[in-house]
């Protein structure tokens, strides 16, 4: 970790992360575009298809309204057709990084996430990891410019909900 | 066709189960010995697998490896550029030849022997040869190579020399399949997305048109449909194929970013076309889609979502198929993703001794078909009870 860090930022980090966690696991998802700053992007990858550069991903919401409508098909699209499950979260940050003058600091965590539908074992959904742009507005408040789940391999099963 | 016991035991298992094409018992999901037959008549059968798009390996020197069935196969840009099938197993001892998915080779080394492989398939050289019988060709030994015919980019393979040609195999909808890419078949890879369906693959393979409207409830938010066109199924094998031109989506305020739905392109053809055994591809607004599957035993599906441009797009272009095609026709697409949902649910049925009906549009001649049918998909019934010896 980058020693750089003032505890300040690192504990704004932290927040933004765990807040983020219970966010999704808790399905909570009217806050989850909240989490994001007016110009941003959330994608999810296949680790194979990062590294050769391919455009297509799982999800790719190339900006704030993608997220709005995101929320809108979980909410009002879906909810009648699609299989739920619950998930847990667990991440551990492996790199911040940030230039001396820069307001934004560049985070990269490792992730695991289970999850459990109705009658069946809890099993692992994904493995991967977060590489994250997290802008600092100097007021107290962190937000995701950017957040990029880069997983390993496939899904156990379809992704219903972000990660 | 074999006789063999598992088949005869099969045939009477069946007997009074599957007398109509339209009533689908139930219990051939979940049936392991019907599966190893379907891998030996299915997928090694008189079949023709579209495995590899041209562009996913455009350069001399490029390979993918894929699966047919449960058979790991090598796909290879040769350096005449012929593209061509191998079976991806060392042709001394069996070991897997290339692990990677994709890349670029000049040979290819089993690390068991430290056989050498050209990309040609011939064998180039072995260690300890001096020690071999006197009689031992390097002709004999080269990678066991399947036929392959190649039709707009798209490579067809198949492990039986009785396979039909591939223009009687596709029928009416080889037309349909060229015209989804673009006629010319001159495409670029945007990107794969891969997903693990837990259904059976012929349930996987089971969509239909009757549905559409009615589980996708997004057609009624959006009051849209996507455009109406015409249905068809070819004999015997039941491929089925809908040509329709794209009705653009007309901003209803439903969606904050509505590019999502965004027609740029000059092309209106949309296509639909379902290959048996298992294959999709479709043209849908923007995006130009491959949908590779294998089967993963009984109860699971793998399907890789290969999606193409247009040497033509400008880089913009290309983007906006890019984002069209991640967030609408894949695995968590806005549509797709409730596909998904109804195949698991289906499945999870299978052990209740009773059968799948089809009823709408069933009885009518084909050129009545509407295109929210679901009766061209019985065809493929019928051809897949008799093919298999059910019957």
């Amino acid at each position: 970790m980058n020693t750089s860090i003032d505890s300040a930022t690192l504990r704004l980090i932290e927040q933004l992360l765990s807040d983020y966690s219970h966010c999704v696991d808790n399905k909570l998802f009217e806050h989850w575009p909240d989490f994001f700053t007016d110009e941003c992007s959330y994608e999810v990858r296949q680790a194979e298809d990062q590294e050769k550069g391919y455009l297509v991903g799982l999800i790719f919401d190339s900006n704030r309204n993608r997220l709005l409508d995101r929320v809108k098909f979980m909410r009002e699209v879906w909810e009648g057709s699609i299989e739920h499950y619950r998930t847990r979260h667990v991440y551990q940050i492996t790199q911040i990084t940030q230039s001396t003058t820069d307001s934004i600091v560049s985070v990269e965590s490792n992730l695991q996430v289970t999850y459990t539908q109705a009658e069946s074992a809890s099993a692992v959904l994904v493995s991967g990891c977060y590489i994250d742009r997290v802008q600092l507005d100097g007021e107290g408040s962190a937000k995701f410019l950017s957040r990029t789940v880069v997983l390993d391999g496939i899904p156990a099963r379809a992704l219903n909900y972000p990660l | 066709m074999t006789t063999s016991p598992t088949a005869l035991q099969l045939k009477h298992r069946y007997a009074d189960r599957f007398g109509d094409p339209t009533q689908v018992p139930k219990e051939i999901f979940i049936d392991p010995d019907l599966y190893r037959l379907e891998l030996e008549r299915i997928f090694m059968g008189p079949y023709w697998h579209p495995l590899a798009h041209r562009a996913e390996l455009p350069n001399p020197k490029d390979f993918k490896t894929t699966w047919m069935g449960e058979a790991p196969i090598l796909i290879v840009h040769g350096e005449d550029g012929v593209i061509r099938a191998f079976l991806n197993s060392c042709a001394h001892r069996g070991v897997r030849l290339e692990t990677r998915t994709s890349g670029s080779a000049d040979e290819f080394q089993c690390p068991y022997h430290r056989w050498v492989y050209s990309t040609g398939g011939k064998l180039e050289g072995a260690p300890g040869r001096r020690e071999f019988p006197c009689d031992f060709k390097n002709s004999d030994f080269g990678l066991k190579t399947l036929r392959t015919v190649e039709m707009a980019g798209l490579i067809f393979v198949t492990a039986d020399p009785e396979a039909p040609d591939l223009d009687s195999f596709l029928g009416e909808a080889g037309p349909a399949v060229k015209e989804a890419l673009i006629d010319d078949g001159q495409l670029t890879l945007l990107g794969y997305q891969r997903a693990i369906i837990h259904a059976n693959w012929k349930i996987y393979n089971d969509n239909d048109g009757y549905h559409a409207p009615l589980l996708h409830t997004a057609f009624r938010h959006l009051n849209w449909q996507g455009g109406g066109g015409s249905v068809g199924a070819t004999q015997p094998h039941g491929h089925v194929y809908f040509r329709y031109e794209v009705s653009p989506y007309v901003d209803n305020g439903f969606l904050a970013d509505p590019s999502l739905l965004s027609f740029e392109g000059t092309d209106a053809r949309g296509r639909v076309i379902s290959l048996k055994p298992l294959v999709g591809i479709t043209k849908h607004l923007d995006t130009i889609n491959i949908r590779f599957a294998r089967p993963l035993g009984i109860d699971k599906t793998e399907v890789h979502y290969a999606y193409f441009g247009h040497v033509s797009d400008t880089p913009e272009h290309a983007r906006h198929r890019a984002l069209q095609a991640s967030n609408l026709l894949g695995p968590s697409g806005l549509v797709s993703i409730e596909d998904v949902s109804a195949f698991e649910r289906t499945h999870q049925t299978s052990g209740d001794g009773w059968v799948e009906r089809f009823v709408r549009d069933v009885g009518k001649e084909p050129d009545e078909w509407t295109q929210q049918e679901e009766v061209a998909n019985t065809v493929w019934w019928d051809h897949y009870r008799l093919s298999m010896g059910l019957v």
